[in-house]
């Protein structure tokens, strides 16, 4: 009990440390969709402080694919939801492909088994559709 | 029974007089020798005398391929060659029959086509399937000689079906792993007399040295340890060590270069530039299943051929542009190499032999290796531009 209640609180320490930097990573989100600006998009979805730290832990190769899916031409790249799914930000959906097709080969390469989902983001925000 | 990965490591199981951990390279032509009653004896109870008849430094090599082929024993030769060639002649009868595929390493056929006629035996070739072969076979056939997985076009014979055919206790089966490796298939274990490898290629691993292993019963391996000993076609200490310092690694690098080759194969596949791919690992391949049936992993090798779309100054021109993957003969290394299969691999298979084949002068074998799969696939992508 002692020692899941010090793990408790040293991971507490450690959201209210990076709490700041998160809350500046969503004022950057908020910024980069009123003004357009794809790429601060992308690196405000790829600054996550809290959560990802923790998370990345459970999808395997997690740091080699962002590292790998930045330097492929991904303006951002981050855990879907709650994972295993990650996600990459691309300016044309040539770049989305490529980008993608490179991560799955990579992991192919290293007996993980991928599916690629390239898609276009929804402009038109929630529908009600039947 | 220990999984392979540590046979790989620790089959050796040699010990000297200081602990050693890594066997050491005995380098010595020599041993000290008065008469059989008072001379040291290796493991398996043979003089240690002459290196060319017995030496440490190999046997600790062979403990480790025996042990992965699960055999009795094993031998190590100067080359796979050497290892066929002596094995061959050990086996093979006068007026006899020899079966062989018309598609393997085409100087494993020279050498048969050579000695047939020196040694006064038929030599039958046939279609590289288990059905052919077993069609072919008959009481007076003394060897089949095979590989599972063909050179160049990667076909698959199923080796159990020519094993439940054996017409009689007289004719033996020869298999080449080298393309397969004990991670895939122990051909010893359906059936197989002899199993032999080219060790240059995947059990060393790193495409600096020569060398060749056959693996088998007690009284085969000792039977042919005498005519290793007249033909003196042993491999040297030096290059023992260098393969058993390889094969530690045999497992992990086999696995790598074998999903490294899946995801080339399938690139490949839907390149408009390739006219066809070759690789059992591809779902639409016709030997898929049987592979994945005879296979003892979910794996399909590292090699991968396929017919680029071009004429010889294309295919010359790709391959110069090649920039990491170096044109070159040899497979089952670190460094991935591309050759020209008819100029290479199948030279001495015979032209209408090559055409039924479909080895044409545009098909390509690609050994994969160790480097990072998506810097191969852009090295293919800008040679194919």
């Amino acid at each position: 009990m002692s020692h899941h209640g010090s793990l408790t609180s040293v991971n507490s320490v450690r959201v209210v440390v990076e709490a700041p930097a998160s809350i500046a990573s969503v004022g950057k989100l908020v910024h980069a969709l009123h003004v357009g600006d794809l790429s601060l998009f992308g690196e405000a979805v790829s600054s996550d402080f809290v959560v990802e730290p923790y998370r990345s832990r459970l999808v395997e190769y997690y740091w080699d694919l962002k590292k790998l899916a930045l330097s492929s031409g991904a303006l951002g790249f981050n855990i879907a939801g709650v994972g295993p799914s990650v996600f990459s930000i691309c300016d044309s959906m040539e770049k989305a492909g490529n980008t993608g097709r490179i991560l799955v080969n990579y992991l192919k390469s290293l007996g993980v088994e991928a599916k690629l989902y390239v898609t276009r983001i929804l402009r038109h925000g929630v529908r009600v559709i039947r | 029974m220990r999984h392979d990965r540590t046979i790989a490591v620790h089959g050796h199981m040699e010990e000297d007089v200081y602990g050693s951990i890594i066997p050491p390279i005995y380098l010595s032509a020599i041993f000290r020798f008065i008469d059989e009653d008072h001379a040291i004896r290796s493991d398996r109870n043979f003089v240690i005398k002459y290196t060319r008849e017995e030496n440490p430094t190999l046997r600790a090599l062979e403990r480790v391929i025996a042990r992965l082929e699960e055999t009795d024993d094993a031998l190590a030769f100067a080359s796979g060659m050497a290892a066929i060639s002596t094995s061959i002649i050990k086996y093979v009868e006068s007026e006899s029959k020899v079966i062989v595929p018309i598609e393997m390493y085409s100087t494993t056929l020279q050498l048969l086509e050579k000695l047939s006629s020196k040694l006064k035996f038929k030599l039958v070739k046939v279609w590289p399937s288990a059905k052919d072969i077993v069609e072919a076979m008959d009481r007076n056939t003394s060897i089949v000689f095979m590989e599972v997985m063909t050179n160049p076009t990667l076909k698959i014979i199923d080796l159990k079906y020519v094993c439940e055919n054996i017409p009689n206790e007289n004719t033996i089966i020869i298999v080449d792993n080298t393309f397969t490796t004990p991670i895939l298939l122990k051909p010893a274990k359906l059936c197989a007399k002899l199993v032999i490898h080219s060790v240059t290629k995947y059990l060393a691993g790193h495409n600096d040295v020569i060398g060749g292993v056959v693996a088998g019963a007690y009284n085969d391996i000792r039977e042919l340890w005498d005519w290793r000993r007249i033909m003196g076609t042993l491999q040297q200490p030096f290059e023992a060590y260098l393969v058993l310092r390889g094969i530690k690694t045999l497992d992990v690098r086999f696995e790598k270069e074998s999903r490294n080759a899946q995801v080339i194969a399938e690139y490949l596949n839907e390149h408009p530039r390739i006219e066809e791919v070759m690789y059992p690992g591809l779902s639409s391949s016709e030997y898929h299943d049987i592979a994945k049936k005879l296979f003892l992993r979910n794996l399909y090798g590292a090699v991968v051929s396929f017919k680029v779309k071009g004429d010889r100054d294309y295919i010359v021109r790709f391959m110069k542009k090649l920039k990491i993957i170096k044109p070159a003969p040899s497979l089952g290394g670190t460094e991935s190499l591309i050759s020209i299969a008819s100029a290479a691999a199948a030279k001495y298979i015979p032209p209408e032999d090559r055409r039924r084949l479909g080895i044409t002068d545009n098909l390509l074998r690609l050994s994969v290796g160790l480097e990072d799969v998506n810097d191969l696939i852009e090295d293919l992508s800008q040679a194919l531009t």
